[in-house]
C-alpha cells in the first residue's frame, strides 16, 4: 500500500497550520459544505490508513491550485491529491468517469504502441507545416474533442489552427506529429501513473523521431505536462517546451507581429494550468493589449484568483461543478464583454456545456473563443 | 502492492489468439429472440462473437464501445430491433446516433469505421441474424487484429470500495 506518511512528507502536508485559508479559496468548498481541503489534509494526517484512499472527496478536488496558491505554509496540494489518488488507483479505486468513460478509453487506447492515427485531416493548405523542423507544434487532443463534442459545437480545433497561423506569421513552419498521443495529464491526475508513463514515453519517442529540439504547446495541460511532468518522471527529454503565448508576446514586444483594429470588448479567463500552475498571466494580457481598439475588462476573479472551469480530468462532474461554471459565466457576463477568451480547449468545452442549460441558458450566454484563434484573427493582413 | 489486474470475463474464454475477438451487444427483444430462433433451428454462427445481452441497444454509448476496443476487441457488433419497432421507441435510434460518433472516433484512431456495425434484426429472424453475424465475422477476419493491446487495470468506484478493502 502506498505510504501515506511519505506523501504527507513530500507534499509538505505536515506543515499545515490548520488555518483554513485553502477551504476559503476552494471553489468546490464554496458550493459543497462537505468538502474541505483542510479536512482532507487533516484526515490524511490523523487516519494515515487505507480509509484515506476510500474517501470519495479525493476525486472531487479540481486540482485547480487555488488552495496551493494561498497556503502560507507552502503545502503542495496538487502533489498531495495526486499521490493519494495514485494510492487509491493502485487499490483499484477510481473517480466517477463522465461521458460514459469514452475519454478514459481514448487515453488508454492511445497508449498502444502500434497505433496509426488519422488525426490530421483538419490541416489545410493555408496552414504551413513541415515533415521535419526544429520546432514541433503539439496539437493535443483537440481533434478528438472536436469530434466527440460535435453536439456542443465546441470548435476545439480553433486553438490549434490559430496557433499554427501565429507560428507561420512569426516565420516558423512547425512539424506536427501524425501519431502524437494524449499528453497523459488526465491519467496522471487520476492516479493512473502507469497509463501516464505509457503515453509520455510514446510522445517522447515521437518527438525525438521528428528531430525537433523545441516543442510549442498551446493547450495549458499539455504545456504543464510536457514541461514539468515529463522531465520529473522520465528525466531529460531532450527537447525544450515553450508556450505559444511566450513566443507571441515576445514577437509583439519586438514589433514583428502586428494587428488590425478590433472594436470589441473582451475578458480573458486564466486556465488553472496556465495561470496558477505555470505562472503565465502577463503574456495574454500583453498580447491583447497590443491589438488596437480592443478593450480588455477583467472578471471579479482573475489572475491568481481566477475561477476554475469547474471540472477536471473528465470525472466527477455534478451539481457543484455546474455551479462553479455558472459562477464563472456570470462573472464574465457582468464585465459587459462581447467575448470571453480562454486558452484551454477543455475550459471552453465545460463552459460551452454549462451555457446549454435550459433554464439559465440566456443568463449565461456569452460568445466564447479560443485565445489563439482570436489573436490569429486579429493579425494585420 | 501489486495491482489487481483483471481481464474481462468475456475475453478470458477467448482461447485462441489467432481467432478474432468480437463483442456483440444484443438487445433483449428483436435480436435476442432471433438468436433463440437460430438456436432452435440449429443454425451455425461464428463462435468468436461474444454476445452480451442488454435490455435495449439504447444502452450502449460511445464510451462502452470504445471500452471494448480498449480491452482488445477486434470488432463490435450491435444487434437490435429495426428502427420503428424498438420496444422503447427510441432506443435503436439513439444507438444509431452513437454508432455514427463511434465510427468517427475509430477513424481518428486509425482503426477505421468498419470495425463497428449495427444490424437491425427483424423480430425473431434467426436466418437473417446468423447470416449477418457470419458476414461481420468474415469482415473482421479480413481486417485482421486490432493494433490495441492494452490490458486495463480494474476500476472500482470510490463509493463501492469500502466492501473491497
Ligand atoms: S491553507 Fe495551508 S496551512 Fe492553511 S489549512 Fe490549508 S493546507 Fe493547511
Ligand atoms: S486544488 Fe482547487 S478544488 Fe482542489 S482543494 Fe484546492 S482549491 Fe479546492
Amino acid at each position: 500500500m502506498k505510504d501515506i506518511k511519505k506523501t504527507i512528507f513530500e507534499s509538505k502536508a505536515y506543515s499545515c497550520l490548520d488555518c483554513g485559508k485553502c477551504t476559503s479559496a476552494c471553489p468546490v468548498a464554496r458550493h459543497d459544505s462537505g468538502f474541505s481541503p483542510r479536512m482532507l489534509v487533516y484526515d490524511a494526517i490523523h487516519e494515515s490508513g487505507p480509509e484515506v484512499f476510500r474517501d470519495g472527496r479525493l476525486w472531487q478536488c479540481l486540482t485547480c491550485a487555488s488552495c496551493e496558491t494561498i497556503c502560507a505554509s507552502d503545502v503542495r496540494y496538487g502533489e498531495f491529491i495526486r499521490a493519494l489518488r495514485g494510492g487509491a488507483y493502485e487499490q483499484g479505486i477510481s473517480g466517477q468517469c463522465t461521458h460514459g468513460g469514452a475519454l478514459q478509453a481514448l487515453m488508454h487506447i492511445m497508449a498502444s504502441d502500434e497505433l496509426n492515427q488519422n488525426r490530421l485531416d483538419w490541416l489545410t493548405r493555408q496552414l504551413e507545416t513541415a515533415d521535419t523542423s526544429d520546432t514541433l507544434y503539439f496539437v493535443g487532443c483537440a481533434p478528438y474533442f472536436e469530434t466527440f463534442f460535435a453536439d456542443l459545437n465546441t470548435k476545439s480545433l480553433k486553438g490549434a489552427t490559430g496557433s499554427i497561423t501565429l507560428l507561420n506569421r512569426m516565420g516558423i513552419v512547425p512539424a506536427i506529429s501524425p501519431n502524437e498521443r494524449c499528453c497523459g495529464h488526465d491519467l496522471l491526475n487520476s492516479g493512473d501513473v502507469e497509463g501516464f508513463l505509457k503515453l509520455a514515453r510514446q510522445n517522447v519517442k515521437e518527438i525525438a523521431e521528428s528531430g525537433a529540439s523545441r516543442v510549442v504547446v498551446s493547450c495549458p495541460e499539455g504545456y504543464h505536462t510536457l514541461k514539468e511532468e515529463y522531465p520529473r518522471y522520465l528525466g531529460n527529454t531532450g527537447f525544450e517546451v515553450v508556450h505559444i503565448m511566450d513566443l507571441v508576446a515576445q514577437a509583439v514586444l519586438d514589433g514583428s507581429l502586428q494587428f488590425h483594429a478590433v472594436k470589441k470588448k473582451v475578458t480573458y479567463h486564466d486556465p488553472c494550468r496556465l495561470g496558477r500552475i505555470s505562472g503565465i498571466y502577463d503574456q495574454p494580457r500583453d498580447i491583447l493589449g497590443a491589438i488596437p481598439g480592443l478593450q480588455i475588462v477583467e472578471m471579479g476573479h482573475h489572475r491568481s484568483s481566477a475561477l476554475c472551469c469547474g471540472t477536471q480530468s473528465w470525472m466527477n462532474c455534478g451539481s457543484v461543478n455546474k455551479q462553479i461554471q455558472v459562477e464563472l459565466l456570470r462573472e464574465a457576463k457582468a464585465t459587459g464583454a462581447d467575448i470571453l477568451l480562454t486558452a484551454c480547449p477543455k475550459c471552453k468545452i465545460h463552459l460551452q456545456c454549462a451555457m446549454h442549460d435550459e433554464v439559465l441558458g440566456q443568463d449565461l450566454k456569452i460568445e466564447i473563443k479560443s485565445f489563439a484563434s482570436f489573436v490569429a484573427g486579429a493579425l494585420a493582413r | 502492492m501489486a495491482r489487481k489486474r483483471k481481464i474481462p470475463q468475456e475475453f478470458r474464454i477467448c482461447r485462441d489468439e489467432s481467432e478474432p475477438r468480437i463483442v456483440g451487444f444484443v438487445c433483449n427483444w428483436g435480436a435476442y429472440s432471433g438468436l433463440e430462433m437460430a438456436g432452435v433451428k440449429k443454425l451455425k454462427y461464428a463462435p468468436s462473437v461474444q454476445l452480451i445481452r442488454l435490455m435495449c441497444l439504447g444502452r450502449i454509448n460511445t464510451g462502452l464501445v470504445l471500452k471494448a476496443f480498449e480491452f482488445g476487441a477486434d470488432g463490435v457488433l450491435l444487434l437490435g430491433c429495426p428502427s420503428g419497432s424498438c420496444h422503447y421507441e427510441f432506443g435503436v435510434d439513439r444507438a444509431k446516433e452513437s454508432v455514427a460518433q463511434i465510427k468517427k472516433m475509430l477513424n481518428l484512431l486509425g482503426l477505421g469505421s468498419k470495425r463497428v456495425h449495427l444490424v437491425e434484426v427483424p423480430l425473431g429472424d434467426g436466418d437473417f441474424l446468423a447470416r449477418r453475424i457470419n458476414t461481420f465475422e468474415k469482415r473482421i477476419r479480413e481486417l485482421g487484429p486490432s493494433p490495441i493491446k492494452y490490458v486495463p487495470t480494474q476500476i472500482v468506484l470510490a463509493d463501492q470500495a469500502a466492501t473491497l478493502l
